[in-house]
């Protein structure tokens, strides 16, 4: 960016530079108080928390769409790990500025030469081949997971209105995130939830943000978003995925 | 997250505890993948990196000194190792400009000015910011990382972590504009 351009999109004030970390409730008490003074009495600096509001959510459904790493890394990070504590006598040689693990090695006899050529190998072999390595042992987990979660499902009652934050995001549907009103107990909000077809999918996110399944279809999604924005008692905030 | 936990996992770690540094993993993995997914831009890059972050957890965690959390720690290793991913990946030196220049072409405004939903657009031209921008973008909305915290993770003053914030979201606003969506802002 030039600095003629920047010298044209410069902030209004240093509150306008922290609303972000209001947003984010990283603030000292003494800032928070100055913005909260702020709002009240501008309507303008109220409508810009709202964009902020806005962009977060947003950007937490962006990086909550990006899946998990493969399990494959886990193991392979985990190998890399056994071989240095296996190379080294106290296994934390490493922290401790000790490379020099194949020459002390050597003075160990057969241990000690084992223990280094497994040092030497974790060191040869890079994060990529260990994964292929180890890509056969998480595919047999990955089996043996798939076994018993199907054993496990089979018998399990479904939850009809609050499902807990490691459960499954429902399929389909229409859903929005929303942040609860200050104060409200999930009972309220399970209760409200039940009372109009709704239920919690997912959460808490970053930004107390929890993910709603409001409607089955894009038809149902109007009405369900009036009555969502016409109970500031139970949500502060809601935004459309 | 509760940084007084993660303080007591790393100090075992640091006395050679293999357990404790599942926990870790397990507390924030995730978190590290997707901060690394979203500056590398690669999810097979990203599972290399994120093993390299925890491995040099496990090999330097008797200098972690608790004055950031473990978080922070964390994210700032994992910027480390993506830039010296992208370094090693181009030629060019890894300036604030060339930072700057590297904006994702993967939507461009056509592609995103088709999509009829305002919250999808809005995603498209995040993804579409510069690497400088996303990353300081991600630390605060995503990752919930104070002025301070971000500064660390940088290497920036705090001052300039403000205004970053500040022109990342004003670059955000021109890509929705040049998408269609006019905020009324700035």
């Amino acid at each position: 960016m030039t600095s003629a351009s920047a010298a044209t999109q410069r902030p209004d004030d240093d509150l306008e530079l922290l609303l972000p970390f209001y947003a984010a409730g990283k603030l000292s008490p003494p800032e928070t108080r100055r913005i909260e003074a702020r709002l009240t009495g501008d309507a303008g600096f109220r409508r810009r928390l709202d964009l902020i509001e806005e962009e977060r959510g947003q950007t937490v459904l962006l990086n909550d769409s990006i899946a998990p790493p493969l399990s494959a890394t886990r193991e392979r990070l985990f190998a890399m790990i056994d071989a240095e504590i296996a190379a080294t006598p106290a296994g934390r040689a490493a922290h401790q500025g000790n490379h020099d693990g194949i020459a002390a090695g050597g003075q160990e006899g057969l241990r000690g030469g084992l223990r280094a050529w497994l040092a030497g190998l974790a060191a040869a072999i890079t994060p990529r081949a260990m994964g292929y390595a180890v890509a056969g042992l998480a595919a047999l987990a990955i089996v043996q997971a798939g076994v018993l979660a199907h054993l496990a499902s089979a018998g399990r009652d479904r939850p009809d209105v609050y499902v807990t934050a490691s459960a499954p995001v429902a399929p389909g549907g229409v859903h929005v995130l929303a942040r609860f009103a200050p104060g409200v107990t999930m009972t309220a909000v399970a209760a409200w939830l039940r009372d109009n077809g709704m239920r919690i999918v997912d959460g808490p996110k970053p930004g107390d943000l929890w993910r709603l399944r409001i409607a089955a279809d894009a038809a149902g999604k109007e009405a369900a978003m009036r009555k969502l924005q016409a109970s500031p008692g139970v949500f502060a905030t809601v935004l459309p995925e | 997250m509760d940084t007084h936990a993660d303080g007591e996992i790393i100090r075992r770690i640091a006395g050679g505890d293999k357990a404790a540094m599942m926990t870790l993993y397990q507390r924030h993995h995730l978190r590290v993948f997707r901060f690394l997914v979203r500056m590398v831009r690669n999810e097979a890059t990203a599972e290399e990196l994120v093993s390299d972050v925890f491995l040099d957890v496990w090999r330097q965690a008797g200098t972690f000194e608790g004055r950031s959390s473990a978080t922070t720690w964390l994210l700032g290793v994992a910027r480390f190792k993506a830039l010296s991913h992208l370094r090693r990946r181009t030629t060019a030196p890894l300036d604030d400009a060339f930072a700057e220049a590297l904006e994702d072409d993967a939507d461009d405004p056509e592609v995103v000015a088709q999509k009829t939903d305002k919250a999808a657009i809005m995603r498209a031209c995040l993804g579409r910011l510069s690497l400088e921008h996303r990353e300081v973008i991600d630390l605060v909305y995503y990752h919930e990382q104070g002025v301070d915290e971000v500064a660390r993770v940088l290497g920036v003053p705090a001052n300039t972590v403000k205004t970053r914030l500040f022109h990342a979201r004003k670059r955000l606003a021109g890509l929705l504009a040049e998408a269609g969506v006019d905020r009324g802002w700035p």
